[in-house]
């Protein structure tokens, strides 16, 4: 901490760190804030202390590896990677996805909103002292984690998508416990917005917190559930209709003022929403293949959004007709939401710092270099040898 | 909406929601401009090293669609300008191509690098190739 200076009424304008290790939540980014007593008058952040260097690794490997890779940029959207890659992919090869590979993936994509939400809600409930609310939600998270597990082998990577489809089919036995467990979801879902929504305390604690105007939203180029609690009715999945997404009618959740309240309004309606949408795709699953051979990936270039849990999320994949990819540049919704930190932090006071930093749902991801353990060996790689190969 | 329409372009492609246009450098504030009239709103840029030229490509979006204005620059003097004066939320975006390619970006606020370690000290940027 150091002064900055003094303030007309003589009181020290002080600099306060915060970060990079766990500010607020378990990811790397520094916000430096200006202090005059307990309000917030500047603020300026730094991200990058997790950069892997991904996008270059994509064009050093073979493209059957990318869809691995892609999956592991974010361990919660563990899906709405590799699906827009694989659809970025299809669109440059003209492969005809079967319909019943769309309505799997859409499943899991939808899956991963539900349990991101409910993440959500959770560290929300945390960072304001409301603890039951961060143990019940997370608790009953597990049962999402759970039908990822029965559906695909695993709770958080799922490999689900391959180019040409998708590799893990859907027994009708399956089908079964799932629309069981999401009736199930669908009550906790009224629980925890009753239990958010229907409190005086997070009320007063969350009303006016962190707010962001429609203008600055669009300004600074705000996307997904934080756009939307500012009122811009965006939504990828409704706007590009991409995966089965074209086949449901879905209208985006919206609310006003973009403040803390707003955001789990957003959120929460958002959770009931991907609930019946999960249980309407199950029931309307339809029949056939799961995925169609190709032969070849010819040169060629596209770009395509798909809506993850935090936001509008843009893959560019360009191809050049070799086995590596020329070029996959990834823009995560995390980037485009950061700018809109500024407006939401000056004027608030210290002790809203912790909740304000969570409520756009942030994850910090990249890094400038890779530890790779083979043989229990550990080797860090630098960026030379990431230029040159030597990996 | 179709930018080869209101603006000097040297190549356009349309595929599905997607529309890829190449235009020389001078004429990228025309496009900008008419793309702004239009509502559109930035979403990303990419920076690419072609071996021999760099390409930077802004990607807008325009509700379902996806616009994307291509400009080549030499690999020697890789100079754009800014377009934070247009499009405010592009300052991060074009952090990255100052960091990850070494591209110069005129007349933008902030130019310090997005993602690199303050020791980063290779001379060549991480995503040029070598």
């Amino acid at each position: 901490m150091t002064v900055a200076g003094v303030n007309e009424r003589g009181f020290a304008k002080l600099k306060v760190p915060i970060g990079p290790s766990h500010p607020a939540l378990e990811e790397p980014a520094r916000f430096l804030f200006e202090v005059e007593g307990e309000k917030v008058v500047d603020v300026d952040y730094e991200i990058g202390f997790n950069h892997r260097s991904i996008e270059r690794l994509c064009q050093e490997r073979p493209f059957s590896k990318i869809v691995y890779l892609v999956e592991r940029i974010c361990g919660i959207c563990s899906h709405a990677h590799p699906l827009n890659h694989v659809e970025r992919v299809e669109d440059i090869a003209d492969i005809k996805v079967p319909e019943r590979a769309k309505y799997i993936r859409t499943i899991y994509a939808e899956l991963e909103r539900i349990h991101s939400h409910m993440l959500w809600a959770g560290i929300a409930g945390e960072e304001i002292g409301y603890h039951t609310l961060f143990m019940y939600t997370w608790r009953e998270r597990e049962k999402v984690l759970d039908l990822f597990e029965m559906l695909s082998g695993n709770r958080v990577m799922h490999g689900c998508n391959t180019i040409g489809g998708v590799k893990w089919n859907i027994s009708e036995e399956q089908a079964r416990s799932a629309q069981s467990a999401l009736s199930y979801l669908d009550t906790t879902a009224d629980k925890i917005a009753k239990a958010v929504l229907k409190d005086g305390s997070i009320a007063e604690r969350g009303k006016g917190i962190g707010g962001l105007s429609k203008e600055d939203a669009i300004r600074l180029g705000a996307v997904g559930p934080n756009a939307r609690a500012s009122g811009v009715p965006e939504d990828t999945r409704v706007m590009c209709k991409y995966a089965a997404y074209g086949d449901f009618d879905l209208e985006p959740q919206i609310a006003n003022d973009g403040d803390v309240v707003a955001q789990a309004l957003v959120r929460l309606a958002e959770l009931k929403q991907s609930i019946h949408l999960t249980k309407d795709l199950f029931a309307a699953l339809p029949e056939g293949p799961i995925k169609v051979e190709y032969d070849e990936i010819p040169p060629g270039r596209s770009v395509g959004r798909v809506e993850a849990p935090r936001g509008e999320l843009i893959h560019y994949v360009e191809t050049n007709g070799s086995r590596f990819f020329e070029r996959i540049k990834i823009r995560a919704p995390t980037l485009a939401n950061i700018p809109s930190y500024v407006p939401k932090f000056l004027g608030c006071q210290v002790a809203d710092i912790p909740i304000i930093a969570a409520s756009i749902d942030p994850c910090f991801s990249c890094t400038d270099r890779v530890t790779i353990i083979k043989g229990g060996k550990r080797t860090v790689v630098s960026g030379r040898d990431l230029k040159t190969g030597r990996i | 909406m179709k930018l080869e329409d209101h603006i000097n372009v040297t190549e356009a492609a349309h595929k599905g929601l997607n529309s890829y246009y190449r235009v020389a450098l001078a004429d990228l504030d025309a496009a900008l401009s008419f793309l702004k009239q239009e509502r559109a709103r930035i979403g990303t840029i990419t920076g690419k090293d072609a071996r021999d030229h760099l390409e930077v490509l802004y990607h807008f979006a325009l509700s379902g669609e996806l616009h994307t204005v291509i400009v080549d620059l030499p690999s020697d003097a890789p100079d754009v300008p800014t377009i934070t004066t247009q499009f405010e939320a592009a300052a991060l975006y074009e952090r990255e191509l100052i960091g990850l390619l070494g591209i110069n970006v005129i007349g933008i606020p902030d130019s310090r690098p997005l993602e690199l370690p303050p020791k980063y000290d290779d001379p060549t940027p991480p995503l040029r190739r070598i």
